[in-house]
């Protein structure tokens, strides 16, 4: 039991990130809502607006989670302001298409990335209130990812999605911090923070490596949209290369 | 991790709800079509980026604008 004995340190990063999970699952109540709306106009598929309505509740219940987790290491949640969830994608796009790749952005990229990193986690925790947060979010994180996959699939059967292989590349850089490629040394593993389910930056960078490369990229060949772009972007060299360049504009 | 396992659980079990699930245009509800053709007809219901305008009375009312695609925030940078 050794391991689980926190650091205050430790206890602040705790608390810091699970702030950090609960106002991000917060603004996820606000686009899933804005999106189920979106969905049910476009005419989506019943059972993808169907999981679009499900998530706005799971996504309030993970911030309750998050926010208690937060507060039992100490850090208090401030959830007062209005949730940012403006939509994204690049300028071009319009209507649908616009809509499609908000919907591939978030739930087939970033819920399919939450749920392998929450699989990790918890793999790790020994906590047993942390590994009962993680496996309450987890089992709705499936839903969302899947929600995505469905609809891509919907759409693909319209023909509608081609783009999606030029935007990739953008679409990556934005679900994740650039500085995690950063070829920093090794960082001691901190068991305590593991056995809290906290993983280590160089473990995070493997899990998204290897979730595109495993899940996301064979997903979107499987609907035939062509993710060259996007393993390109990710190979070790174009990763140094980006490193490279944006220390240099500093 | 078995990444193998995640592929099938998310990426199959997410496209087999597409395919085993009604199709675009009907509701939850057997047999209670929203309208023959619904293809088109959800394109009609998106509106034009530029004027905002929807060409039905549904709004699909988001538009990007600018490049913003930063806005989605995963469980992986929570530092």
């Amino acid at each position: 039991m050794a391991a689980l004995v926190l650091s205050a340190a430790a206890r602040r990063a705790l608390g810091g990130v699970w702030a950090y999970r609960a106002r991000s699952e917060h603004e996820a109540v606000a686009r899933f809502a804005r999106l189920r709306g979106e969905l049910a106009a476009a005419l989506a598929p019943a059972e993808v607006v169907a999981l679009a309505e499900r998530a706005v509740d799971d996504e309030q219940r993970h911030v309750e989670i998050c926010a208690r987790m937060a507060a039992g290491y100490g850090e208090r949640v401030e959830l007062g302001h209005v949730a940012a969830a403006a939509p994204i994608g690049a300028a071009g796009l319009r209507g649908r298409d616009r809509l499609l790749y908000e919907v591939v952005a978030f739930c087939c990229v970033t819920e399919s990335l939450n749920a392998a990193l929450m699989t990790s986690a918890l793999a790790h925790a020994e906590v047993p209130a942390v590994r009962a947060a993680l496996r309450a979010i987890l089992a709705d994180e499936v839903g969302h990812s899947r929600l995505g996959w469905a609809y891509l699939a919907a759409e693909r059967a319209r023909g509608r999605g081609d783009f999606l292989a030029a935007l990739l590349p953008r679409m990556l850089a934005a679900s994740v911090a650039e500085e995690l490629f950063t070829p920093a040394a090794p960082r001691q593993v901190d068991h305590a923070l593991a056995a809290h389910g906290e993983l280590s930056e160089q473990v995070r960078l493997g899990i998204f490596v290897d979730t595109m490369r495993e899940v996301v990229f064979p997903g979107l060949t499987s609907l035939g949209v062509d993710a060259a772009a996007g393993a390109a972007w990710l190979e070790p060299g174009a990763a140094q290369e980006r490193w490279a360049a944006q220390r240099s504009r500093r | 991790m078995a990444m193998a396992k995640l592929f099938k659980v998310l990426v199959v079990g997410g496209t087999a709800l597409a395919a085993l699930g009604p199709g675009c245009g009907e509701s939850a509800h057997k047999g209670d079509k929203v309208s023959p053709g619904t293809g088109e007809d959800a394109e009609l219901r998106v509106p034009d980026a530029a004027t905002g305008t929807p060409d039905s009375g549904i709004v699909l009312e988001a538009d990007a604008g600018e490049d913003a695609d930063g806005g989605v925030s995963s469980w992986l940078h929570w530092f």
